[in-house]
């Protein structure tokens, strides 16, 4: 009886590791829930670059393929003298894809992986093909993002990889995040692997890879993707990281990017809808649309008060508060649509805080245990006499309220809130509270 | 919040009253067949399992139950004497995890004398890298956590100096978010359990003044849900580890009386299986000593006298860390 269960234990490892000759192909793999071994066949199922293996098996399965890992590579003592041989390999690397398969958690396997890897006994892209059928599986499975990022660091390591290889490795890893982060939402590993290999990207030093595209690229995948996923914060968070590398485009690719989007549009729409009552601003919305960038900054942060002879960068301040107020835009219209979602109010957090940093940073100023203090400027450390500096914070504080950004923000996040609350929306009062004791503005709301 | 989607409804038969005996009974019997399938599946943390099954034990002041020899005996056997480092069982891979569920146990046992000690210091001090992180194991992972499984190992053997707790201090608050919050790596999202490891490390380190206390406290309060359960991220369904990983974190920064602490004391109560023993993730699952562990810790949290002060840095008996004369940092507010 037990040396039957032990033939169809080894048939079956043959069976995968038959399927396993394609494995470039295969596209997921999954358990069947199978209850019993009614149709007497090969539990090993095999359809449409599919594999299944059928339930009934999966205990007998493992704990053989386990025990026979554990007790020949894994001793402890004996493992120093065992040395790995092509030969012993092969049995070896039969056993870990079935158990990986069944059990992905084992680092200690995985690490065996690595182990072959480095002796050239395993090929690293073939390494990359079987995670992928691991995370069809397992989307939230931490060992195997980790060791594609193994994989990945290796691969990226030789300076000679031509950019057809990047390019098919790029769009695979991708697709792998996209998948893992659609079967599993709020999927932590898939989304933060995705910020580890776009931060990867950054140090590729083949003149032919254009980083810019890449992130205008996932900057747009990442505002479809929150669109439709409105209580994903994950994604949202993602979103984040694709707006801050969306900061540091470079002229060349802020022009592609804006060939057919008019950012401009929708930051003027929304100043010119929330300039303050009293003020003297006699501009249109079309005389706005038209400004230089320069023009517009002194606009909206008309006081200076550097006493540092820097020059302030105002086309870049300019692009920044474009992006974060289509992102506001944006913002308001899913709140309006998909009413209670925390992770939008959330999201909604970031965008302000955004704002009001780009505001306090062209101020110098920074918060600190809740208050305004003087900071040194980012260029050149100038620093202030530290027997001026209270009196000099009041009144930068008091020239910060009274720009026109801050009080635009100040008048459409109070407009908005109570549009939603209005609206029967219960976070909206949790966002003013917020505002007020979170982010400081309570002697100003 | 009446709107909230990701929540459960406790009904009206969850228990209400702490099954303390129950719950004895549930850890002596656990992982008893050593053959069956859940015990192989779950071999890779085993010495993790010890420390949530002996934790919950002592909280109950019931550990005479567990086989202390034995245990003993198993630690000493999965440390490797080339690394230094400890595994999660016979034959698995040195791990920092590990290291750190074994070292707890053995302070715990007051027999740090059963390892290497001077082996652990050099696993420890070999993860850290340059800019202060800590690896893993030797493949070279960077977790936050690892920061505070290096820490709390190093202090609870009194080696802290043997790292570079600047940079290790350095390299957590590079993990901040503007939320006050922490992720797993620089940039990475916050989420709760992985605030209480870089809490815990300022804790340990002494370097709660470097945290966004207002915003981060108000980030953690906002886990709990209408069932009195918390989450550990926006828009998630409640789940009983959180009850630690956020009330210790709020513990740390002197604001538990932040939460409504009667709405999650039901919440905790209701987690327990009155048949089985144990407490689950949320009312009606199935029972582990992983959240059997995290309930009674945060009970014990929540000032509840049948079960015994448990420390919020340390998730250990507070007994354990008076003996040890450890005094991890409280934000004084």
């Amino acid at each position: 009886m037990e040396e039957d269960k032990f033939a169809l234990v080894e048939k079956i490892i043959k069976d995968i590791h038959a399927v396993f000759s394609r494995i470039a192909e295969l596209r997921s793999f999954d358990i069947v829930p199978v209850d019993t071994n009614f149709r007497n066949k090969s539990p090993v199922l095999y359809l449409e670059n599919c594999l299944g293996l059928e339930s009934w098996c999966i205990k007998h399965v493992y704990m053989y393929c386990y025990s026979e890992i554990m007790d020949r590579y894994c001793h402890k003592g004996r493992r120093k003298v065992f040395k790995v041989s092509s030969v012993n390999a092969d049995r070896m690397i039969k056993l870990l894809n079935v158990t990986l398969l069944l059990n992905p958690d084992l680092s200690t396997l995985w690490n065996k992986r690595r182990m072959l890897v480095e002796k050239s006994m395993l090929d690293n892209y073939n390494e990359l093909h079987f995670t992928r059928l691991v995370i069809s599986r397992k989307p939230k499975c931490n060992d195997a993002f980790a060791y594609r990022r193994w994989l990945l660091d290796i691969i990226f390591a030789d300076k000679s990889l031509q950019i057809t290889s990047i390019r098919d490795i790029i769009n695979e890893e991708l697709n792998i995040c996209t998948q893992a982060s659609d079967r599993s939402p709020n999927n932590y590993h898939s989304w933060n692997h995705r910020m580890w290999f776009v931060n990867k990207l950054k140090t590729l030093e083949n003149p032919l890879f254009d980083i810019y595209n890449q992130y205008i690229k996932e900057y747009n995948f990442s505002e479809q993707w929150t669109a439709k996923n409105v209580s994903d914060y994950s994604c949202f968070h993602y979103r984040q990281f694709c707006i801050r590398n969306h900061y540091l485009l470079n002229e060349e690719s802020w022009k592609k990017f804006t060939t057919n989007l008019n950012l401009r549009k929708v930051l003027v729409k929304i100043l010119a809808g929330n300039f303050p009552v009293d003020s003297t601003i006699q501009v249109s919305e079309e005389n706005l649309l038209a400004y230089s960038e320069s023009n517009l900054v002194n606009l909206l942060l008309y006081h200076t008060v550097k006493n540092c002879s820097c020059v302030l960068d105002n086309v870049y301040i300019c692009r920044k508060l474009e992006i974060i107020f289509h992102e506001l835009a944006v913002n308001n219209e899913l709140i309006r649509f998909y009413k209670h979602h925390e992770t939008l109010w959330y999201h909604r957090r970031f965008i302000v805080h955004e704002i009001i940093e780009i505001i306090y940073e062209h101020f110098c100023l920074t918060k600190s245990n809740g208050v305004l203090v003087r900071n040194t400027c980012k260029k050149c450390t100038y620093d202030e006499e530290r027997q001026k500096q209270a009196k000099i914070v009041r009144y930068d504080t008091n020239c910060m309220y009274s720009s026109v950004l801050f009080n635009v923000m100040l008048t459409h996040e109070k407009k908005f809130i109570e549009e939603m609350r209005t609206n029967l929306d219960n976070y909206a009062d949790r966002h003013e509270k917020y505002l007020k004791f979170v982010e400081g503005l309570h002697h100003v709301m | 919040m009446a709107f909230t989607k990701n929540d459960v409804k406790l009904s009206g038969d969850v228990p209400k009253t702490l099954l303390l005996q129950k719950h004895s009974d549930y850890l002596a019997s656990y992982g008893l067949n050593k053959d069956d399938f859940e015990y192989c599946m779950t071999e890779h943390l085993r010495m993790s399992g010890i420390y949530w099954t002996l934790t919950a034990m002592e909280l109950m002041d019931q550990s005479s139950r567990m086989p202390k020899e034995e245990i003993i005996e198993f630690i000493t056997s999965c440390q490797d004497n080339e690394s230094g480092g400890i595994s999660a069982s016979i034959g698995h891979d040195p791990h920092i995890l590990y290291t750190l569920s074994a070292v707890q146990v053995l302070a715990m046992y007051d027999r740090l004398d059963a390892i290497d000690v001077e082996g652990v210091v050099r696993f420890v001090t070999s993860m850290q890298q340059e800019d202060g992180s800590f690896y893993g194991d030797k493949w070279g992972e960077v977790d936050t956590r690892f920061s505070f499984c290096a820490v709390m190992t190093l202090s609870l053997i009194q080696r802290l100096d043997a790292i570079n707790v600047t940079k290790a201090v350095d390299f957590v608050l590079s993990c901040m978010n503007f939320d006050g919050g922490f992720g797993s790596r620089p940039g990475s999202e916050s989420h709760a359990g992985l605030i209480y490891c870089c809490v815990g490390t300022l804790s340990i380190c002494k370097r709660m003044d470097a945290l966004h206390a207002d915003e981060l406290a108000w980030w953690l309060c906002e886990r709990q849900l209408p069932s009195g359960g918390l989450n550990g991220r926006p828009e998630k369904l409640p789940d009983l580890c959180y009850s630690w990983w956020v009330m210790s974190s709020l513990s740390m920064l002197n604001r538990i009386h932040w939460v409504d602490k009667n709405n999650l004391e039901q919440f905790i109560l209701a987690s327990q299986d009155a048949e089985t023993g144990g407490f689950s993730d949320r009312p009606g699952n199935i029972t582990d000593p992983f959240h059997t562990l995290f309930g009674l810790a945060g009970l014990s949290l929540l000032g509840n006298t049948s079960i015994k002060r448990v420390n919020p840095t340390y998730c250990m008996p507070q007994e354990t860390i008076d003996r040890l004369k450890l005094e991890p940092q409280i934000l004084h507010i």
